[in-house]
């Protein structure tokens, strides 16, 4: 958790906006999706964009993101892929970089592995925090106490379609950052973000000062500018997702493309 | 006697059946699910919304269907004596109507015009595609390919009622596949659509609605054995998958203590994960598609892959007041194998004239064991959930013969 505070006041005083790239763990293989993650980070590092890794914990039935990212939680699962060894990813990632690492984890998988307790491993792992997309508040007490406690970030979502009094409750409780859906529906590429975006983002700037990042369906350098310009922060996920979906195990070009896509994406919330 | 009160008196505001059941949905769908549990709860007060649901249910689905005393059945078994609650005989062959029937008018009632629904064999997506056919509504069924191709007659009845049949590629392409793009197309048209979910199961309020709609089976159910012996029947049997008949024929006789309560579920090909869908019986408490119930999953939690001759009974999770009532002893639940009912679905077929749905085959199944343990003065009520016509190429096939005219030619 510290890691996140310490970055967006850095990148708040800079006026900069952080880059959340999204890759689920295990995609195609954990050595090769460990390859791309650090790749990626690197990328965003040497062109001056501060970095957020969200790592997906790859879930059989995951009903709050889309087919792109379903279809990498496949690929991994059906090469074997165990929760330990997403931990494990952590483990090997935190030991080359400082940059914040999040867990993205459905509470189905939480819950199974001993709820907090699953909490308290990805942080010994590394971890920063964890986004778990199927814990709405009303469930998400006993988490949020483990996050308090442990000064572990437990990042809450807002969407469209969630109104401003259910907002502010969301925002009470909300740790690391908060995660605001551009989009009602599940992630994936969208051809257009909405117009009022900015203007959401302006209503719950009155409510918290917690920094506010924007994902679902950024998937060109032009929308992660527009994005960069309203958020603290830009989440990619399948656009990236898509590109690893060309990655075979141990295809060095393979990954070393992932970072030359990443760097294109990035480019415009480079420093100057 | 508090815990009598409570078993009848579920769920909670949070949509809990004692420890099970809650929301776990992504946030985009909470507004929603607040405002189907906003309308759903004026609808239930609102007599003028429960008499049109029983005027569709007489006047279309053709309820009451009768409690009818299975003659032969009894005597083949030679024990208590076996009464059928017809549920084969509604309007599109099975229980799933009732549900599609209240659901429909709910939705007129929010004024959405378009409904969603997720289908494993088709009964429930033909059930729906029904009720949008008579309300004028707008559908799309959600249906695992590997389903689609398995059963291309309801697929067909689909098309023909004006519903879009959405092939799923995710995942198993099963049933479980198109509970999860059916939830994810309704992330993304909540504001105009009503997701008419097919079971007991998913995030509060539907496991509370499916019940209530399907309750009307075991109201009749009660009251026909009333009228026809004079009394309560001892027994009342039902096959479980996600568990909307037997939830439909269990919760009017929860209060009866004395009346047991016995869910089936399939016992598939033998124990072994992979090889059944019995998640009462060998499964553990966790969560999947957004409530907390009892799930077939390893040990990491990830869902494990299940198996049934029946399309209908093969899913790895199952309703949150299922779990609810195996924890509090109030129902118990079993597992009859995929032998089992096909032989019971032979059985019934030459002893009664009717042939059951594969589903229905699994409670036939346990309640002839049932039947033969018991004295002539018991009395065991089944709920025939369904036809079986939509199960005879299955059935054929399994039976070596060819009833499918393409393979011939």
């Amino acid at each position: 958790m510290k890691r996140i505070a310490a970055l967006f006041a850095e990148t708040r005083r800079d006026g900069q906006a952080v880059f959340v790239p999204f890759l689920a763990a295990g995609d195609p293989d954990v050595p090769t999706a460990t390859s791309i993650a650090k790749n990626v980070i690197e990328t965003c590092e040497s062109k001056g964009v501060p970095v957020l890794l969200e790592i997906g914990f790859p879930y059989s039935d995951p009903i709050a993101d889309g087919a792109t990212i379903q279809a990498a939680y496949t690929r991994a699962l059906n090469r074997d892929l165990h929760i330990d060894d997403v931990l494990e990813t952590i483990s090997t990632l935190r030991a080359s970089t400082e940059a914040p690492i999040v867990g993205m984890v459905s509470y189905s998988l939480v819950h199974r592995n001993g709820g907090t307790t699953f909490l308290s491993r990805i942080q010994q792992a590394g971890g920063d925090g964890a986004i778990i997309p199927d814990l709405p508040v009303e469930e998400a007490e006993e988490v949020w106490r483990f996050g308090k406690e442990n000064d572990f970030a437990i990042v809450q979502l807002i969407a469209p379609t969630t109104p401003l009094e259910r907002a502010k409750r969301i925002l009470e409780h909300a740790s690391g950052f908060v995660y605001v859906l551009s989009v009602a529906g599940i992630t994936g590429e969208r051809a257009q973000l909405p117009e009022d975006l900015a203007q959401r983002i302006e209503t719950l700037r009155s409510h918290t000062d917690l920094p506010i990042c924007i994902g679902f369906g950024i998937s060109s350098p032009d929308q992660v500018a527009h994005v960069g310009g309203i958020a603290d922060g830009v989440i990619v996920g399948s656009a990236i997702v898509r590109q690893v979906a060309n990655v075979a195990p141990g295809d060095a070009e393979g990954v070393t493309s992932v970072a030359g896509f990443v760097s294109e994406l990035v480019a415009p919330l480079a420093s100057t | 006697m508090a815990v009598e009160t409570s078993l009848s008196h579920v769920p909670d505001a949070s949509g809990r059946f004692g420890p099970y059941g809650g929301r776990y949905v992504p946030e985009t769908l909470m507004h929603a699910l607040d405002q189907l549990e906003r309308a759903y709860a004026e609808a239930r007060e609102d007599e003028e919304f429960q008499r049109t649901f029983a005027y569709y249910l007489q006047s279309y689905a053709g309820r009451p269907n009768p409690l009818y005393f299975a003659e032969r059945f009894t005597e083949h078994f030679g024990g208590a004596r076996v009464f059928f609650k017809r549920e084969d005989l509604n309007h599109t062959g099975a229980h799933k109507i009732n549900n599609t029937l209240g659901q429909a008018l709910l939705t007129k009632r929010m004024g959405k015009p378009r409904i969603i629904a997720e289908t494993g064999a088709g009964q429930h997506g033909v059930a729906s595609a029904t009720a949008a056919a008579l309300f004028g509504l707008e559908c799309d069924v959600y249906m695992g390919s590997e389903d689609i191709r398995r059963q291309k007659l309801n697929v067909f009845k689909m098309r023909q009622l004006g519903a879009r049949v959405v092939s799923v590629e995710s995942g198993s392409c099963t049933l479980r596949d198109a509970i999860n793009d059916a939830m994810r197309d309704w992330m993304a048209s909540v504001e105009t659509t009503h997701y008419i979910i097919g079971s007991v199961m998913g995030p509060h309020p539907f496991p509370l609605i499916v019940r209530d709609f399907q309750a009307v089976i075991g109201k009749e159910a009660r009251q026909q054995c009333l009228d026809q012996n004079g009394r309560l029947p001892d027994v009342v049997v039902a096959c479980v998958g996600g568990g909307s008949n037997a939830a439909g024929i269990f919760a009017p006789f929860v209060d009866d203590e004395r009346v047991e309560l016995v869910g089936v579920e399939a016992g598939g090909s033998g124990s072994s994960m992979g090889e059944h869908a019995s998640t009462l019986s060998e499964g553990t408490p966790g969560v999947l598609h957004g409530s907390y119930s009892y799930v077939l999953a390893d040990s990491d939690g990830q869902t494990s892959p299940v198996h049934s001759i029946s399309a209908g009974l093969d899913y790895p999770g199952v309703g949150p007041e299922h779990s609810f009532w195996k924890d509090a002893g109030r129902a118990s639940y079993v597992r009859a194998g995929d032998a089992e009912a096909l032989e019971a679905f032979q059985l019934c077929s030459r002893l009664e004239g009717i042939i059951p749905a594969l589903e229905t085959s699994h409670a036939l199944a346990q309640a002839g064991k049932i039947a033969a343990e018991r004295s002539a003065d018991e009395i065991v009520v089944v709920n025939f959930s369904g036809r079986g016509d939509k199960d005879c190429f299955e059935v054929a096939r399994l039976l070596g013969e060819s009833i499918d005219d393409e393979s011939e030619h």
